[in-house]
């Protein structure tokens, strides 16, 4: 019962010191924010990335010469195709163009089935030579449609003219944004790769448990091959955001130290008024321990309110908003970025963890203060 | 039966082995009974403040003991000081030490709320208090929206909100003209009548004049003069 | 080292905690030494709200360590997929074996950081706070152990490397493992279903005898029935309640309760056992503190709230132990080894 009272008076005491109350939880608002941006935006990206690598093949196949990735020749995909437990083998050709004019990295690829699969925005899969088929980013920033002619200098320096039959949409962005579909021998002759090689091999396996293993034996039998699970790719997409997001935590601790400091003063500053309030209550029979609980209900609406305020600033700022100022640090090297609508994935530990970033610095920078102001004695009361 | 209040040669310093220490009370003796009216009188700086607010568990004394009923209050830590305070006491601060932007029903109620109080009956005794003092009406104004005499009731009302047994009054007259230190004697006379100990510091003869003072004690310089 | 904003989380509070203890711990120096509560002096009340400053300081840091035992279970649950080969957090622990260690130590600190705060709360209760100086030399034993915790879980995150291939908790808690965790897999179900219920029913025998009798073995009783409990459900949850939940005879791992597949049954499940074990232990350990005159009637009106609060945790950790076995599909009686 008491407990209620108090607290109601907590509340009734930062509402009256309102102002001195609402540059803190701004203060604290964005400091939670930006903390829960960074997991916000690790977090959905890990699970994007999860999402996407489902339809991936289990393994990929990549020759090495030198530590290096080199093309692989399509006979080794003959040898693979021999270990029991591999359901089908597919070489691929593909491989990174850039492109001077606009500073940006294209991924161009042969047709390959599952293309079919990806939702095209306009027009079709190119089945002729001389067409390609582009994704949202790329025909974005050539300014090309359907119908308009992608002109790309291949390998022997000479510019060569493709007609574009299909737009991927945006919703596939993560997919196609960067991507350039072109026809097999297009793709070949482009990059004059050689016809007896590939630039790695697609390996599906019939039961997941066995990847490991298959891995291993591919590994034996042809050693100058580097098979990576899907698993692996996932692991390290996990592990490279959790050192991102970890490198920006750390560089935010130097906010949140800040916001500690600012959070100490504000406490410590304790207005005349205040030591007059709580001297008058100590004098009508307060205790302590009561003025402490006050400062305790303070602190906790201050901490919740910052916290729920800087979680939907997160969340709007990176789901509505496409986190668009932290996406630089967080998602790397490549110009060509697709603005995808980030799916919403928030899960309680999440919460839980910010809540445990942010709160207890906040607990500690006033803990001092509240003391210092719930000692204040009743006697200066009875002098006025 | 033993007074209601003794005390045993109370010395208070202030800023003890420093540079600016200060005896504010020296040796001070007394014992008052239960349903008392006592005046404490004397110059500024003579101790007044000090000693009720000894005797009101404010503070602990230096030197001395102190009795409150059979309570050695001296001996208390100052948890208990705080409870003995507000079990026993109310209090009539000069200044009226109201929280100005809360509103008047809140003021009186303020000392329950660290108690194991039901709200409903939080209100009902609040607002049976304003009632008796005609502030009743204006149980959800704020403080700063009340005259001196106003204040001064609800002030009064908030001393008495926990039934004490002592009501301590420091300079109760200070602020209000000779009409409504008229009023206020009235209902310190009321409360008299309802069989409490009320200590009064004063240097207003309205008071110590009164017939319904039982005691004067003079202090002068941190000392009894008289009334010991 | 891995980058982890949980492991973050719990890397900077607990150094948060232990600095906060070390603050403490100075003050309760000061304290100790210099406390006398008979005098008047203006040093003995400022140590007089210095206590109140250590309190609430303590009461903070402690308060984070409860629900950090929370926060480190759950992180190593997240982390687990960085692992090959781990399925929960069992994996996450056997990547590290400190981190086996770090758990036993946090499990402990747990305990101890709640005793305090009760311990603290009886105190504040008497009128002559007879209990500072115990209460104080007990805190200069507390911090030391928080930095142990601190040091096992920085030394567990720190080795912590993804490459490495861990065992799940289907080898370690398989009873045809070695180790004291398959010991405990191994063990016949029906036997220690036996035992748990029988612990159960003694429990509320001597419950109810506490509540109507004032002698103190009957407390010792309880609250040595109430620690053996918490051992013997643990090895329960390993043996047999976990095969109930999992609904499969081979599984007994004590972490995968706390996913998500199951409902993170888990944790209302732990809640009750170790809530319900700290209550349990309170009337017994601090019979003792009787002979204080300030205290007795005290301790005697909080043991019974401290009685009825450690049956109604206890009853729910029974309750969700027990209602698959009563109401669940799965039979364990028909396997061989039960």
């Amino acid at each position: 019962m008491h407990h209620f009272k108090i607290l109601e008076y907590a509340l009734s005491s930062l509402i009256r010191r309102k102002f001195k109350n609402l540059a803190i939880i701004i203060v604290y608002t964005f400091t939670v924010a930006t903390l829960a941006s960074i997991l916000f935006l690790t977090h959905s990206l890990k699970k994007e990335a999860e999402y996407l690598l489902a339809d991936a093949p289990e393994l990929v196949v990549q020759r090495l010469s030198g530590g290096r990735h080199e093309l692989i020749p399509l006979e080794y995909g003959e040898t693979i195709r021999r270990i029991p437990g591999v359901a089908k083998v597919q070489p691929r050709l593909w491989g990174y163009y850039y492109d001077g004019l606009i500073d940006a990295n294209y991924t161009l690829q042969e047709v390959l089935p599952g293309h079919s699969k990806l939702p095209m925005l306009q027009g079709r899969l190119p089945q002729n030579p001389g067409e390609c088929a582009i994704g949202a980013g790329v025909a974005e920033v050539r300014r090309i449609g359907l119908e308009d002619d992608l002109i790309m200098v291949d390998s022997a320096n000479v510019g060569r003219t493709f007609t574009v039959t299909g737009v991927f949409k945006a919703e596939s962005a993560l997919l196609t944004n960067d991507l350039v579909i072109l026809e097999k021998q297009d793709l070949i002759d482009f990059f004059d790769y050689p016809a007896d090689l590939a630039t790695d091999i697609a390996v599906s396996v019939r039961n997941p448990v066995e990847i490991n293993t298959i891995a291993e034996k591919i590994k034996r039998q042809l050693p100058d091959t580097r098979p990576i699970s899907r698993s692996e790719i996932l692991r390290t997409y996990a592990a490279v955001f959790n050192w991102r997001s970890g490198m920006m935590l750390s560089v935010f601790v130097a906010a949140l130290v800040a916001f500690c400091i600012l959070a100490w003063d504000k406490a410590t500053g304790i207005s005349a008024e205040e030591k007059r309030e709580i001297g008058i209550l100590k004098a009508i029979g307060w205790e302590t321990s009561n003025i402490l609980e006050v400062k305790f209900w303070e602190g906790i609406a201050v901490s919740l309110t910052a916290l729920l305020l800087g979680l939907l600033t997160a969340y709007i700022h990176v789901f509505f908003l496409n986190a668009t100022l932290l996406t630089p640090v967080i998602k790397g090297w490549s110009v060509l970025f697709p603005t995808f609508r980030l799916a919403p994935f928030i899960d309680p530990y999440q919460i839980l963890v910010i809540a445990f970033l942010t709160v207890p610095p906040y607990v500690v920078s006033t803990v001092i203060p509240s003391w210092k102001a719930a000692i204040t004695d009743p006697e200066a009361a009875m002098r006025g | 039966m033993p007074p209601l209040i003794q005390i045993e040669h109370v010395r208070k310093i202030y800023n003890a082995h420093k540079p600016d220490e200060f005896c504010a009370l020296d040796d001070i003796s007394l014992q008052i009974e239960a349903g008392e009216v006592a005046v404490f009188k004397g110059p500024s700086g003579s101790g007044k403040t000090t000693l009720l607010s000894l005797i009101g568990c404010m503070s602990r004394p230096t030197e001395g003991r102190i009795r409150i009923g059979e309570k050695d209050v001296v001996k208390l830590s100052e948890r208990f000081l705080a409870r003995t305070r507000q079990q026993t006491f109310g209090f009539i601060f000069q200044q009226f030490n109201l929280l100005r932007d809360v509103s008047v029903l809140e003021n009186v109620l303020m000392p329950l709320y660290p108690q194991q109080v039901p709200i409903s009956a939080m209100k009902n005794r609040g607002l049976e208090l304003l009632r008796q003092l005609d502030m009743e009406n204006k149980q959800q104004a704020k403080i700063r929206q009340l005259s001196g005499g106003e204040q001064q009731r609800v002030a009064i009302a908030r001393a008495l909100i926990n039934d004490p047994d002592i009501i301590i009054a420091d300079e109760p007259t200070a602020h209000l003209d000779s009409q409504l230190s008229a009023d206020l004697i009235e209902i310190l006379t009321a409360i008299h009548q309802s069989g409490r100990t009320i200590l009064i510091a004063t240097h207003d003869p309205q008071l110590f004049n009164h017939p319904l003072i039982s005691s004067v004690f003079s202090m002068h310089s941190g000392r009894l003069t008289e009334g010991c | 080292m891995i980058l982890h904003p949980g492991i973050m989380a719990l890397l900077c509070g607990t150094t948060l905690v232990l600095l906060m203890m070390l603050y403490a711990s100075s003050l309760a120096i000061k304290i100790l030494r210099r406390w006398n509560f008979y005098s008047c002096s203006e040093e003995q009340l400022q140590l007089e709200r210095k206590t109140f400053l250590v309190s609430t300081i303590v009461n903070y840091a402690l308060g984070f360590q409860v629900l950090s035992l929370f926060l480190f279970i759950y992180t190593l649950e997240e982390i687990h997929p960085l692992f090959v080969g781990a399925m929960c957090a069992t994996g996450s622990l056997n990547a590290n074996p400190v981190g086996w260690s770090a758990l036993y130590v946090k499990i402990l600190v747990f305990f101890a950081a709640a005793l305090w705060i009760a311990l603290n709360y009886l105190d504040g209760r008497a009128e002559d706070s007879p209990l500072i100086k115990l209460k104080y030399s007990y805190l200069l034993l507390l911090t030391p152990l928080i930095g142990c915790e601190l040091y096992l879980q920085i030394s567990y995150f720190y080795q912590l490397d993804p490459e490495i291939i861990t065992s799940c908790c289907g080898s370690l808690f398989s009873a045809d493992g070695s180790g004291v965790a398959a010991d405990l897999a191994g063990l016949a179900p029906g036997r220690m279903m036996l035992i748990f219920y029988a612990l159960v029913g003694l429990l509320a025998g001597l419950a109810w005898l506490c509540w109507k009798k004032t002698a103190p073995w009957l407390r010792y009783g309880f609250s040595l029935a109430g620690a053996i409990f918490f051992v013997t459900s643990l090895i329960s949850v390993i043996s047999f309640i976990s095969l109930y939940i999992y609904e499969l005879p081979t599984h007994h791992c004590p972490f995968d309760l706390l996913q998500q597949n199951y409902g993170f049954i888990g944790y209302p499940l732990y809640v009750g056992l170790f809530v319900g074990t700290l209550f349990s232990i309170l009337p017994g350990l601090f019979q003792p503190l009787k002979k204080y005159p300030s205290l007795t009637v005290e301790i005697e009106r909080l043991e019974k709230k401290w009685l009825f609060t450690a049956l109604i945790f206890f009853a729910l950790f029974v309750l969700i132990a027990s209602w698959p076995i009563v109401f669940g599909h799965f039979r364990l009686m028909n396997f061989a080894r039960f």
